[in-house]
């Protein structure tokens, strides 16, 4: 009960969504073929008894396996692996959150692929020797809660689930680090400098199937929304798309118009439109098709308030905004500008969308808040150059 | 919402958009749309308690800012900026903060000047003030002012008589007390029935009660209580207030007093915040808050410094112990009978009224709510709890940034 509490008191902001309008019934063309007793099934490296790991001979698996992004969010395995050195981690965390609302890949993954899932988070768990397993779970995402559940019941894996009520960001590793452990990690960061370990569904699925069928990564799980007019949507569904394939090939395949729409990349609120070259990428967690919809233009902020009540990290978007744009202004005007710790606050932006969801006057905010933050990373960089020891918190006082 | 400039395929040159490529399906027009739907309820039972004349006075002056706003957004660059719902709202806020007999053309006439106000600011976003609740201010100021010596006599306070509802004319009164609502023949065939406002009741039987515990002799043992005379005379001012000079409870509640048009239906106002907290527009804790220190700050202007000085703390206590339970009453009537309820949610929902950041809110609301409680307590012709906000409502950026939290992340 208290940890509950704790837990609704450390999510700030965020905007629950409900649970997904709908659920996945299968994978589209997923099949594992069955491992050939000839073939040689990788070892993968275990932690030995005095907690030394070998790093790099994990890595070269996950090289073998082609794992490497598999999340837009979640930092990668790999990149925690290479950060991991000899910490001692003391929770490694399966997120099972949908990273976007409407995403249901958790599910799909759970009644597809649970053998595989289970193969990987337990080869992950022998290596990293973390001293809690920890499973996140969205609270309303039932068939997931069951798997699981049942997994542990049967004594197949030893881990605790954490069932969360998942108001979009939850599942950004700075936002879910916050609400279970109350850390405080930057979105740059790696989860691995609070020491924990976070992985996402994907990779773990990928790890797992390769351990059991020594095949790379070379098809993943897609999510397909299609919406044909603003009256009818066909129903999502998950399809395993192949890594580089174009887009637009596999939307022909699937039978989706693609003519004049405007097909977006890994959900609506932190996605991107794709180019007509785009490929599907490790990372491609879904694709939106719908027709171009009417230019809404931005008006004075009214100062409603609203981008700062969802804000997950407390910033003051539209505050930002401002600066953003006087910025802007003075770059115009060839006016060199230097990191301020109010730019620096800019560093704390996750990138999540929900500013300008909610903006009545659709004020381009997190746009404009990313820009931002990327020069004040670049400042930091160079600050960081300059002066080793200079750390975040007096970033922007001696700034040069 | 960004969009992609031109189509996806078959195109040359192609602007990829940026996400988000969903907005919450509410525009700043729904915003004061909304706020307009909740006022209904409070203005609605404002004309029904003081007639048609009400309605009259609305129509004319949403027809006149219509008419107003269509020319400048016609006819004008900078009209282009200005949104109708935005003038609407600010015209049922005019009617529901005006006095029932105001006459009719002072309000339509201001009313014009609601949509020039916002074209010379700018539109919504870059109002500094409100200027619907900034002309009501000035017009609550100034109107007796003008009206008074014409009339010979203070505007009157007067609600309609039981059987006369919506129908009846307020400008036919007489003077009979607060205490009971009576019918028209009750009043010799005039349709309402003249009564001090509460507000103003309790304000002077507060001077009063301050007035008379300074001078009363203390008695008791070592001095510590008011003497029995001053005690028993103060029962006498207390259940005079209560049984003559106020509304009963329920009347009160019910809206059945003088006022300004909008403020005494307290259900009506209710109802109106709870529908602007559904939709978000409203902070419940906002107005929570501000509440709550306009009536902590009034509990302790119920006696004067003079009088408090002169009991000492023993002398305090024990005309507490034994007045506490009326005054706690007074205390009700006092605070809801101004326009603090009104306030909290309709002018607390305006946006841009209160700062961004919580910690900014927070200190804006205390100091807000305080001085909405000192001008409550002194005896000026304003309306205390919307001047205290939109006095501080400039200085709301200074809130923000003297007050805000940092991020979580850089604390």
């Amino acid at each position: 009960m208290l940890d509950w509490l704790r837990q609704r008191k450390r999510m700030t902001g965020g905007l629950h969504f409900g649970p997904p309008g709908w659920s996945p019934h299968e994978i589209e063309n997923h099949s594992i073929p069955p491992a050939s007793p000839t073939a040689e099934r990788p070892i993968p490296p275990v932690a030995s008894a005095n907690d030394t790991r070998d790093c790099k001979a994990f890595l070269e698996l996950l090289t073998r396996a082609g794992i490497t992004r598999t999340s837009t969010i979640i930092p990668s395995i790999s990149e925690q692996i290479a950060d991991l050195s000899d910490r001692r981690i003391r929770s490694l965390v399966l997120n099972l959150l949908p990273t976007q609302p409407d995403f249901a890949l958790p599910a799909a993954l759970s009644i597809a692929a649970f053998d595989e899932l289970r193969e990987g988070i337990t080869a992950l768990q022998n290596f990293i020797r973390a001293r809690r397993l920890t499973l996140v779970i969205d609270r309303q995402d039932h068939i997931t809660a069951r798997r699981w559940k049942k997994a542990r019941a049967d004594s197949l894996v030893n881990f605790e689930i954490i069932s969360l009520l998942n108001r979009y960001p939850q599942s950004h590793h700075t936002v879910l680090l916050r609400t279970l452990f109350g850390k405080k990690l930057l979105p740059s960061e790696l989860p691995t400098r609070a020491n924990r370990f976070v992985v996402d569904p994907v990779a773990c699925w990928a790890l797992g199937r390769f351990l059991r069928t020594s095949q790379p990564l070379s098809h993943r799980p897609v999510q397909i929304f299609i919406c044909e007019s603003p009256r009818r949507t066909v129903a999502p569904r998950v399809v395993m798309a192949r890594l580089g394939e174009p887009v637009t090939d596999l939307l022909r395949r699937l039978g989706v118009t693609v003519a004049n729409r405007q097909i977006i990349l890994n959900g609506m609120l932190t996605g991107h439109e794709a180019l007509p070259d785009a490929a599907i990428a490790s990372d491609t967690e879904s694709i939106a098709v719908r027709l171009l919809p009417l230019e809404e233009l931005a008006s004075p902020c009214i100062a409603c308030g609203w981008c700062v009540d969802v804000c997950p990290t407390q910033l003051n978007p539209v505050g930002l905004f401002d600066l953003a744009r006087t910025a802007q202004g003075k770059r115009g005007s060839g006016v060199v500008t230097t990191i301020t710790p109010t730019d620096g606050e800019s560093l704390g932006c996750i990138g999540c969308g929900l500013c300008s969801y909610v903006c009545p006057t659709r004020l381009p905010l997190m746009q404009e808040l990313l820009d931002l933050r990327a020069q004040a990373e670049i400042a930091q960089s160079l600050v960081t150059k300059v002066n080793p020891g200079l750390t975040e918190d007096t970033l922007g006082e001696d700034a040069p | 919402m960004t969009t992609a400039t031109t189509a996806f395929s078959g195109v040359e040159k192609h602007a990829p958009a940026r996400a988000p490529f969903l907005v919450w399906p509410v525009a700043r027009r729904e915003f004061y749309t909304s706020i307009c739907v909740a006022l209904l309820p409070a203005l609605s039972w404002g004309i029904v308690v003081f007639g048609w004349r009400v309605l009259a006075v609305l129509i004319v002056a949403l027809a006149g800012a219509t008419l107003e706003h269509f020319i400048l957004f016609r006819f004008t660059r900078r009209g282009k900026c200005l949104v109708y719902a935005q003038t609407a709202l600010g015209v049922l806020l005019l009617v529901a903060l005006m006095h029932p007999l105001w006459p009719g053309w002072i309000v339509a006439v201001s009313s014009c000047l609601i949509p020039l106000g916002c074209w010379i600011m700018g539109g919504p976003g870059r109002e500094y003030l409100h200027p619907s609740a900034l002309l009501a201010i000035f017009l609550t100021a100034l109107v007796p002012l003008i009206i008074a010596p014409a009339l010979q006599r203070e505007l009157p306070d007067a609600v309609l008589a039981r059987d006369r509802l919506f129908m009846g004319d307020i400008r036919s009164n007489i003077d009979v007390g607060a205490a009971r609502w009576l019918r028209a023949r009750d009043l010799d065939g005039n349709d309402a029935m003249r009564a001090p406002r509460p507000d103003a009741s309790t304000r002077d039987l507060f001077a009063d009660m301050s007035a008379l515990l300074t001078q009363a002799p203390m008695t008791g043992q070592g001095g510590n209580a008011p003497a029995i005379q001053s005690r028993e005379f103060l029962r006498q001012m207390l259940d005079d207030s209560l049984i003559r000079k106020l509304p009963s409870f329920d009347l009160f509640l019910l809206g059945v007093r003088p006022g300004p048009v909008g403020t005494v239906g307290i259900l009506g106002i209710l109802f109106g915040g709870l529908y602007l907290a559904y939709r978000h527009i409203l902070r419940f804790r906002s107005a929570a808050a501000f509440l709550v220190w306009f009536s902590l700050a009034q509990l302790f202007t119920i006696l004067s410094f003079a009088a408090l000085r002169h009991l000492g703390l023993w002398g305090a206590a024990s005309v507490l112990s034994e007045f506490g339970g009326d005054l706690f009453i007074l205390w009700i009537y006092s605070t809801l009978s101004s326009d603090m309820l009104f306030a909290a949610v309709f002018i607390l929902a305006l946006p841009g009224t209160e700062p961004l950041t919580p910690g900014g809110r927070r200190w804006f609301l205390v100091v807000a709510a305080l001085l909405a409680a000192i001008l409550h307590r002194i005896n000026l012709p304003i309306l205390p709890a919307t001047t205290a906000l939109l006095v501080f409502m400039p200085f709301r950026h200074l809130f923000d940034r003297l007050f805000a939290h940092r991020s979580w992340l850089a604390r």
